[in-house]
């Protein structure tokens, strides 16, 4: 079976080399991700703000999230962050075939997660802790209750929109290392979007740590 | 296996065993631990990920501190809202959150 001959890649005229344009992509990224910090770190500090305002209320809210799902998700998302640093890895080491695959099974992890994340929110649904929409939740204060679901919905929505993009960039790259886009000189688009996907990784640790292990020792 | 293959994976075994921690801890009678626990291992989760794969290890370069930069920024703001919270009356006063007491724990 023939493959495709690497195309003879040149630096955009305003760098020097094909190394240095890599070095500043990645610094792109690394700006980027540092807004996206500030981007997460404000929702997390009005979070733990009320926390520590609605301790009890919070405790009771947070009991309802499913743990399972949360877990899973975390393992999910784990692996995938192992599967993406294989995939730069064995183009490092010029295994097209395999890079491309691994591509495809980090995105693969990556829809899992979101598959599980549906039905996590349809669980939601039926278990009446939508806030505005349905909420009822027994012998716990609605308004601190409904501030800890309202955090729920916008950060775990906000990092699927995030995952969503992910993906997307993840196929695309999977398209362009199939097509021998990337040789173990230059895979710069390669190495940005690994930095993207172990960042949305790092913000799904805090978002599992703030939410799913909160209240499950309250008798 | 060669050493950095192996080091991503024991990474990847590392996150997954801190994760049964804090899955596994949220059911025992931890007090005020509940409170700090889960934060501490998701700290130790991310410097594995960031260390390892988005491969942050090695000598200081303009990269480490461009990932620096935005925790230092991080580390600001929820440095004047605590400021601001702990120095505040009304709603989130020390006095209003001392209001709300914590219910006892099963298992004790």
């Amino acid at each position: 079976m023939s493959e495709p001959e690497p195309r003879a890649r040149r630096p955009e005229f305003q760098f020097t080399d094909l190394a240095q344009q890599g070095e500043t992509a990645e610094l792109g990224m690394w700006v980027f991700l540092a807004t996206e910090v500030l981007f997460f770190g404000t929702m997390i500090a009005t979070y733990l703000a009320y926390r520590v305002r609605y301790p009890v209320e919070f405790a009771e809210a947070a009991r309802e999230s499913v743990l399972w799902i949360g877990t899973l998700n975390t393992v999910i998302l784990a692996t995938s962050g192992l599967t993406m640093v294989l995939a730069i890895r064995s183009v490092g080491g010029n295994d097209i075939r395999l890079a491309t695959r691994l591509l495809l099974v980090t995105a693969a992890l990556g829809a899992a997660f979101l598959g599980l994340k549906a039905l996590e929110y349809y669980l939601d649904f039926r278990d009446h802790v939508v806030p505005a929409l349905d909420f009822r939740l027994q012998g716990v204060p609605a308004g601190p209750a409904q501030l800890f679901w309202l955090f729920y919905f916008y950060a775990t929505g906000l990092h699927a929109i995030h995952l969503i993009i992910g993906i997307v960039l993840l196929l695309v790259m999977a398209q362009w290392t199939a097509r021998r886009e990337f040789t173990p000189a230059y895979y710069a688009p390669l190495e940005v979007t690994g930095l993207y996907w172990a960042f949305v990784d790092i913000v799904w640790v805090f978002l599992f740590a703030l939410i799913y292990p909160l209240g499950r020792a309250l008798s | 296996m060669n050493r950095t293959l192996r080091h991503l994976i024991l990474s990847w075994a590392a996150l997954l065993v801190l994760l049964g921690i804090s899955a596994g801890a949220a059911y025992l009678p931890l007090g005020v631990g509940h409170e700090f626990l889960p934060v501490c291992i998701a700290v130790a989760q991310a410097l594995i990920i960031a260390l390892v794969f988005m491969n942050l290890r090695g000598r200081l370069t303009v990269r480490t501190i461009f990932a620096a930069a935005g925790f230092y920024m991080l580390l600001i703001l929820l440095g004047l809202i605590t400021t601001d919270y702990a120095t505040r009356s009304g709603t989130f006063s020390p006095e209003a959150t001392g209001q709300s007491n914590r219910p006892e724990e099963s298992g004790r």
